[in-house]
């Protein structure tokens, strides 16, 4: 634009005005159409177009053939530095997905209940559809975004990011979520198990704020744990550290999906709790975890008693991994969490017969602060840490 | 893919001085869900009815199970099994869930309304789509946009038709609420529906539909596996920006003026 010294009244002091409503139109709303500029700002389609012209010329917008209500039309969006960043969580009746700036905050979400668990295509399809609805409703562009990050309930092969065979998605063993969802959306995915980035997003800004040696529990469908050993997350060879669900508890117990038996999950997963609740009449019980949980609090006995058991279940587990790394905080959460100190003080005594009196001293379990949030906030954070990687 | 259940070939329809549709073709086959696609005045509301037996065509042919068939009226439609549900969705307010799902074909006993019956039909239907509701006895205005539009598409799952056309079934619902009604389309597919979903969201088409026709001033402008198919190249039929320039001038001047109903 040439920089002419406006004399107000002028022609170039109003073009400049003209400019400033365009840009102020496009700074509150995102992107939008040059019908739409002209609707916001009153000013003709022509000058529109016109001063649209000349903003990009210059670079301060970026112009995108697309369409709207079937027609043919010019997104116009400002350019803005790049750290746009979606994240994905995967649970097994919900997708949330949620638009990002960069340094953690939300700028939008969406969430949907389905059945991701039955057909891994299909989940990504669904979430192709809801990223796509997400950034139509933020008005944002596409071309704005830089990564995507994706939570899932589990574990995932650190070279192939392949899902392995025993998870909450047994459809999805061998299928890489991440390369499917990039070739999709066109942009670059990473994917990680969603006990991880709670761990890790719980250890930078929730309970575990300053802490190196933190355990994030995550107790809903599975119960999956994310390691962080001296500042580090603890992944293992192939991506499956952390899968304490596994861990063999009771020789006699039941057999597990993973073909082993008495496993922490057949005594503290969700299946296996709801199981458990008495079924004498025909009364609608609890059919959820999360509506168990709201029976506990409000004092159902059986419900109290199931969770009671889980929780020291949970305590022998984490007993051994107290004893392995000497963590200072154990944080839970996932839907059973909600159950709070009739979770936790069960928990607490049967890790204190478990655990050295020297790893016991000095560590404290508490609620994650996030809450169900944590999952959805590390893919977030994610997505812009791969973003930093990538351009170093 | 299996044999079509629904074939149209050279389909022409005109409204006094306006050709809406010249030499359309479409093929459904069951378990397919197609996306009908283009611009406004395309001529896609034009073809639904033509299929619906609500404006029979001028000229053309209509196959359905390989067999010729006319469809003058709406009642033929129905009888072959093409069910058609429109944006306004015709439920009655006032009346609860199963009085909608029965409206005009309520089952009866000894001269009374067969309530019991009715109630555990419509439970059974619902719970074949995995679709909840709070309870089938609350009038339906108390429901949400997207309830509706599912209760509108279940009721006409009642006449077990083979073929189903939705208009515009996402318009004005919420992301939730779209969410159901595009389960609800993959669950019409898994039971080996032919689905015809008129849509102007291509996220939602890109979403659940196996292909996408798209018409344009009245023709074919193209028929696309929407899942080996970029968003730009469907827009660019659906705007014409794919046509040679010449042959979109010498198009316009013979359908100029087309315009929808």
């Amino acid at each position: 634009m040439a920089d002419v010294e406006a004399v107000p009244g002028t022609q170039a002091a109003l073009r400049r005005a003209n400019q400033r409503r365009v840009i102020e139109a496009l700074r509150s709303s995102g992107t939008l159409t040059q019908a739409e500029i002209a609707r916001a700002t009153g000013l003709s389609a022509a000058s529109i177009s016109n001063i649209v012209r000349d903003l990009r010329e210059c670079g301060t917008v970026s112009v995108r053939e697309t369409s709207s209500n079937g027609r043919r039309a010019r997104g116009v969006t400002l350019v803005r530095p790049p750290g746009t960043v979606i994240g994905i969580d995967f649970a097994p009746t919900r997708i949330t997905a949620a638009l990002g700036d960069g340094q953690g905050t939300v700028l939008a979400r969406e969430s949907i209940g389905y059945d991701v668990a039955a057909d891994p295509e299909r989940g990504v399809r669904r979430a192709v559809w809801l990223t796509e609805t997400l950034l139509g409703g933020a008005r944002t562009d596409r071309s704005m975004v830089t990564a995507m990050g994706v939570a899932l309930p589990t574990p995932i092969d650190v070279t192939t990011g392949e899902i392995g065979s025993v998870s909450c998605f047994p459809r999805w063993f061998g299928f890489r979520p991440a390369e499917a969802l990039s070739e999709r959306l066109g942009l670059p995915v990473v994917a990680e198990n969603d006990a991880n980035l709670c761990a890790l997003e719980e250890a930078r800004a929730g309970g575990g704020r300053g802490l190196e040696h933190v355990i994030y529990l995550r107790l809903s469908h599975g119960v999956g744990a994310g390691i962080i050993v001296a500042g580090r997350l603890l992944r293992g060879a192939g991506g499956t550290a952390g899968e304490i669900g596994h861990m063999g508890l009771d020789e006699r117990g039941q057999v597990c999906r993973c073909g082993n038996r008495g496993c922490l999950e057949t005594i503290a997963g969700a299946p296996y709790l709801l199981d458990m609740l008495p079924r004498h009449d025909d009364s609608a019980g609890p059919a959820t975890l999360a509506e168990m949980v709201d029976a506990a609090v409000a004092s159902d006995p059986g419900s109290r008693r199931i969770i009671a058991e889980a929780g020291s279940a949970l305590g022998r587990a984490t007993a051994l991994i107290a004893n392995l790394v000497n963590p200072e905080l154990v944080i839970i959460g996932g839907e059973l969490a909600g159950a709070g100190e009739l979770l936790l003080e069960p928990m607490r005594r049967s890790m204190e017969l478990g655990t050295l009196g020297s790893a016991l001293s000095d560590l404290k379990i508490v609620q994650g602060e996030l809450g169900e949030d944590a999952a959805l906030l590390g893919a977030l954070r994610l997505a812009t840490a791969s973003v930093e990687e990538s351009a170093r | 893919m299996s044999k079509p259940v629904l074939e149209l070939s050279g389909i022409s329809k005109r409204f006094g001085a306006v050709q809406a549709l010249s030499e359309v073709d479409l093929q459904v086959a069951p378990g397919e869900v197609v996306a009908l696609l283009g611009d406004n005045g395309a001529g896609k509301s034009t073809l639904v009815k033509v299929i619906a037996g609500v404006n029979p065509a001028d000229s053309g042919t209509i196959k359905w199970e390989n067999h010729p068939v006319t469809i003058s009226k709406p009642g033929d439609a129905q009888r072959l099994g093409i069910a058609t549900i429109y944006q306004d969705l015709a439920l009655c307010d006032n009346l609860d869930i199963v009085a909608n799902l029965f409206l005009g074909s309520e089952r009866t006993v000894l001269g009374t309304l067969d309530e019991l019956e009715m109630e555990r039909r419509a439970q059974t239907l619902l719970d074949s789509l995995s679709v909840k509701m709070p309870s089938l006895r609350v009038p339906v205005a108390s429901l949400s946009g997207g309830q509706r539009q599912i209760i509108a598409i279940a009721r006409s799952l009642l006449g077990d038709p083979k073929v189903v056309m939705l208009d515009e079934p996402t318009a004005a619902l919420g992301v939730a609420q779209t969410a159901q009604v595009l389960d609800l389309i993959e669950r019409l597919r898994d039971q080996g529906l032919g689905v015809v979903l008129i849509s102007h969201n291509m996220a939602d088409v890109r979403a659940v539909a196996d292909r996408a026709a798209v018409l344009r001033l009245g023709r074919n402008a193209g028929d696309f596996p929407v899942q080996e198919t970029s968003y730009e190249e469907i827009v660019a039929a659906i705007t014409g920006a794919a046509d040679n320039p010449v042959a979109r001038r010498s198009g316009r001047v013979s359908v100029s003026g087309t315009e929808e109903e």
